[in-house]
């Protein structure tokens, strides 16, 4: 997703939010010139009517100021919120033709880096873009107002402005190097701590907390280094805007000195200049911000660069009708991993084994399309699963992995996942099914929450949660792996009578090790491994 | 306080720029040939606040940071040693930008608001010192502020929290989606989930504005006090200016000033909402802190101690255990799914503190042993193992050292043929492969201790004995779970 494009969606958001902003910026240049204007012109003790002019504007000004700040700042949060969630959901839509079969190994750091590159695109867009932007449109016209005053005074500032608007990218670039190295501390120790919590008792039991905890201090000292050499940048960047803004008055007084003494500037309008661009060099201050530009920028690319992964299936540029009927795989075989294979799933338990590395659960990937296989024919119901498209095939097959995800839902929002329709009482049928009707006598029941990790499920009943899952979903074909390799004997034996009754009217393709499972399949198709590769 | 020393040498700079700017404008205004001497100390004042405002910059960032590693740390180990109580995305957000937030806080939030207490009345009685009006206008509308701010931002202050329970909600969300994508797909539901997420965010950017319109009315609040005071005092400086009951240069001092009581609230006001998400999550911090528990102190056992569950109850609601294990002997934990059996295990492998009962370890109860020297000697097998590291070598070694050889004997007696040195993430292991790897990583260090939750599931027969074979070898003190039977000698039922 380009963040471009999400801006671009947003543009008329954007384009008022920055139209209200000048505005703000405006008023509060105003405030200041024609405060001194006031000052210096009541100084000269003209009538009192003569000064209903400026103390009009001051008036006007501060409160142009007051009341439009708030519609500054609730304008540019509403569209730097909106163009985060388009971000967001677009990430989300370029994951999901990945998954499983193309998606790395860590989703959590897909998760992680989501989640920060968005926040930043938000902070840019309402720390440094709309003040910035704002601030130096505000900031030129009270150049064009000096300059018609003192035209000197005016290009003065507007070298000044330049100093500091340059200041952002200067530092920027001063800074790069320790940014890049800050943004590779912060994805090393978030990798870290991604990794450390997603299994704690594995770690603590196989590194031990103290060598984690020393790997933690290792990744906070390289944090803590980058930080320093960037606040030196940030540091320097501070006192140059600093002293910019105190050398160009000083110029400018200088400047509305000679004027003054040529007889150009009058004394009422003796302190603007002055005034006026220290004003206008505060509304740019916000550049200094812009030293995380570059970093910005890489986390847009990054977010860029998710959508050139190659993608494990190829959807058909005119897919076919689908029809329900056999699966039939004709020397169906995946490079190093699956041998070519032949296999008919039709009504009845088809039993997979073979030893492990076989490709069985490769095979069963390539059932449900999540995977397009590099040789031989795979037809469903005698047409080419390459002319369906995956959303179709997965119509009519089914499919559980071997360790089924528990959403952070309730019991029942899990199960209605496979049909929003289900009532309660099927829900129950189900999960009395695989035999996991004790979920429902917890607290809570149905309602009860799962955790965001499946707090609370053992992996067997996360297996047959997964199958009562599949069930429900009624596909005319359905392949699931390994659902009683975690199980007792005793609940074993259920999850093989509930397949074997849903075998009755639907195609099950069940793999597994388990000699039970074979000896109660109907047909058993055995594999054998792929020659190595190379 | 560094910094904020800083950034008060600032004001007083500010200051000086002020009377030197006040003194040359009146000059002029007076007399158009005016001399322009006042600019040194100008120039002067400009250099010292420009160099007190970089210290301030680099103070400020090396404030937190100690803070923030110190919290990380201990709420880190807490995780390790008691594992979580959410889910792992959100602990690892709460870690990892939570406490970003709560070091942005301390660095830029603390700073700003102690200078906000401070640099107003200093400058507030320099403006009453020139014009006593002035400073009466200044004093009291920036009294009446704070209490404006503090009220609105308590009004706030829940929705504040409100919002960090949000945000962390929808990064549980969209790690729900990713992570479930693969049931999701086999359900054709993913684009219905991906889609959801859309709403989502709309729901967040409700929430948020919710929060935000009622926070910026603060915001409001000071933008309206700060203008109107500033043209307040332009209007009576004008007004008197016109009698003459005033001088040009405090005139002008005075102007120059006011707007620089409010600017440190401006900054802190600024850094309002940052500070309350930050505290937020300062909060969650500090409850994941709390739940560190003491560590024994007695030295963990140097050869396979006798273990004992003397009636354990690993969970509320679970029959009593009561076993006896001699050293180097061997127990089976038998008992149908969701029984408790792997509760028991995590009990003795020191990963939970049982809900009564004790498991002693040669006659001494385990909570007293110190917990990581503990656990270095207990080899574990997960029932649902987790492969750490890049490469099989990692997987097995855990961060210990042992030689090639020893590694591929491991391999070789469980039937792995794997390259040591092969990323784990190219090898599209199987359950029992991931299983048995996970078995070998638990013998590499030679543990006192086994405790082994279904060694054999998974497995195909000929894997299977292997695997018996190996377990029977240990010299260790071996505790297993299993439907079928594992090792030869007594079990015990649990349920």
């Amino acid at each position: 997703m380009s963040v471009r494009a999400a801006m671009a969606a947003e543009r008329r958001g954007i384009v008022r939010a920055l139209a209200i902003g000048v505005v703000v910026a405006l008023s509060t240049a105003g405030l200041s010139l024609t405060s001194a204007w006031l000052i210096v012109r009541a100084w000269q003790r003209p009538a009192v009517l003569s000064l209903s002019v400026p103390m009009g504007l001051v008036q006007i000004f501060a409160l142009a100021k007051a009341a439009t700040r708030y519609a500054e700042r609730t304008a540019t949060h509403r569209v730097a919120l909106s163009v985060m969630s388009r971000v967001r959901a677009d990430l989300a839509r370029e994951i999901e033709p990945l998954v499983p079969a193309g998606l790395g190994p860590r989703p959590g750091e897909v998760v992680e880096l989501a989640l920060n590159d968005v926040d930043r695109v938000e902070s840019l867009l309402v720390a440094v873009a709309a003040p910035l932007a704002a601030g130096t449109v505000a900031a030129l016209v009270v150049a064009v107002v000096l300059g018609l005053l003192v035209p000197l005074a005016g290009l003065a500032l507007a070298v000044a402005l330049l100093v500091a608007l340059g200041a952002g990218p200067v530092s920027a670039r001063l800074a790069a190097r320790a940014e890049e190295r800050r943004d590779a501390a912060l994805a090393a120790l978030a990798a870290l701590v991604d990794d450390l919590v997603r299994d704690p008792a594995a770690v603590a039991l196989g590194e031990g907390c103290a060598s984690a905890l020393a790997r933690l201090d290792e990744h906070e000292d390289a944090l803590d280094r980058a930080r320093r050499t960037g606040a030196w940048v940030r540091a320097l960047t501070t006192a140059t805007l600093t002293a910019t803004s105190g050398l160009a008055a000083a110029a400018i007084v200088a400047l509305s000195a000679a004027a003054r003494a040529g007889g150009h500037l009058g004394a009422a309008l003796v302190a603007v200049p002055a005034l006026g661009a220290i004003a206008a060099l505060d509304l740019v201050g916000g550049a200094a911000g812009l030293t995380g530009w570059r970093a910005d920028r890489a986390s847009l690319v990054r977010l860029a660069t998710l959508r050139d992964r190659p993608v494990p299936v190829v959807e058909p540029e005119r897919p076919r009708g689908v029809v329900p009927g056999d699966l039939v795989a004709r020397a169906v075989g995946v490079t190093g991993r699956l041998a070519p294979t032949d296999l008919t799933a039709s009504t009845g338990v088809l039993a997979l084994a073979g030893p492990s590395g076989s490709g069985k659960t490769t095979l069963g990937l390539v059932l449900a399309k999540f995977l397009d296989p590099d040789a031989g024919r795979l037809t469903l119901g005698g047409v080419d699963v390459a002319d369906l498209t995956s959303t179709s095939v997965r119509e009519v097959v089914g499919s559980v992995g071997d360790q089924p995800h528990v959403f952070a839902t309730s019991l029942a929002g899990n199960l209605r996942l496979a049909r929003p329709d289900a009532r309660d009482g099927d829900l129950r049928e189900v999960l009395e099914r695989v035999g996991l009707a004790d979920l429902l006598a917890r607290p809570g029941g149905l309602d009860a929450p799962l955790g965001g990790a499946s707090v609370g499920l053992s992996g067997g009943e996360r297996a047959r949660l997964g199958l009562a899952r599949a069930l429900l979903g009624a596909r005319a074909a359905l392949v699931v792996d390994e659902p009683t390799a975690s199980l007792d004997e005793v609940s074993a034996e259920r999850v093989r009578a509930s397949l074997a009754a849903y075998g009755r009217d639907h195609a099950v393709v069940l793999i597994s090790h388990r000699p039970e499972d074979l000896a109660a399949a109907d047909r058993v198709v055995r594999l054998t491994p792929p020659p190595p590769l190379g | 306080m560094a910094s904020v020393t800083a950034s008060l040498v600032a004001t007083g700079a500010l200051v000086v720029q002020a009377f030197a700017l006040g003194a040359v404008l009146a000059a002029l205004a007076r007399d158009p040939r005016a001399g322009l001497a006042p600019l040194a100390w100008l120039v002067g004042a400009t250099a010292v606040r420009a160099l007190a405002n970089g210290l301030g910059e680099l103070i400020t960032t090396r404030l937190a940071a100690p803070v923030r590693r110190a919290l990380r740390r201990r709420a880190l180990a807490v995780v390790l040693d008691r594992g979580r109580e959410s889910g792992a995305e959100a602990t690892a957000h709460l870690l990892t930008r939570g406490l970003d937030e709560l070091e942005t806080f301390l660095s830029t939030y603390v700073p700003a608001l102690a200078l906000a207490l401070v640099a107003p009345v200093g400058v507030a009685l320099v403006i009453g010192a020139e014009d006593w009006l002035s400073g009466v206008i200044v004093a009291v509308s920036a009294l009446v502020l704070p209490v404006f701010m503090i009220l609105l931002g308590l009004a706030a202050r829940d929705e504040m929290d409100r919002r960090w329970r949000d945000q962390q909600r929808l990064a549980t969300y969209v790690g729900d989606v990713v992570r479930g994508m693969r049931d999701l797909k086999s359900l054709n539901r993913s684009r219905d989930a991906v889609r959801s997420l859309d709403d989502a965010g709309e729901a967040l950017t409700r929430s948020t504005m919710a929060t935000l319109r009622v926070a910026f009315l603060s915001t409001f609040a000071l933008e309206l006090l700060s203008s109107l005071a500033t043209a307040l005092v332009a209007l009576s400086l004008g007004l008197r200016l016109i009698h003459g009951g005033l001088s040009l240069e405090r005139a002008l001092v005075v102007l120059l000033l006011t707007p620089e009581v409010f600017a440190p609230l401006r900054r802190a006001a600024a850094r309002y909402h940052d500070g309350t998400v930050g505290m937020s999550a300062a909060g969650d911090v500090l409850d994941l802190v709390e739940r560190a528990r003491p560590s024994g102190e007695r030295p963990a056992p140097g050869a396979p101690p006798a273990i004992t569950f003397a009636s354990l109850r690993a969970r509320p609601g679970l029959a009593a255990v009561d076993a006896v294990v001699a050293p180097g002997g061997r127990l089976t934990v038998r008992g149908p799914s969701g029984a408790g059996k792997t509760s028991l295990l995590r009990v003795l492998a020191g990963l939970a503190d049982p809900h009564e009962g004790a498991v002693l370890i040669d006659g001494a109860p385990l909570a007293r042993i110190d917990a990581d020297a503990w656990r270095a000697r207990v080899g574990w097998l997960d029932q649902d193992p987790t492969l750490r590291g890049v490469t099989t070598r990692d997987a097995l070694t855990r961060g210990a050292t042992a030689s090639d050889a020893v590694l591929r004997d491991l391999l070789d007696d469980l039937g792995l043929d794997l390259a040591l040195d092969e990323p784990l993430a190219g090898l599209e292991l199987s359950a029992g492969e991931r299983r048995r790897l996970a078995l070998a990583g638990a013998l590499v260090r030679d543990p006192l201790v086994l405790v082994l939750d279904e060694p054999t599931a998974h497995l195909d027969p000929g894997s299977a004995a292997r695997v018996r074979a190996v377990i029977a070898r240990s010299r260790a003190t071996v505790i297993v779970a299993a439907h079928e039977s594992v090792v030869e000698g007594p079990e015990v039922a649990v349920g």
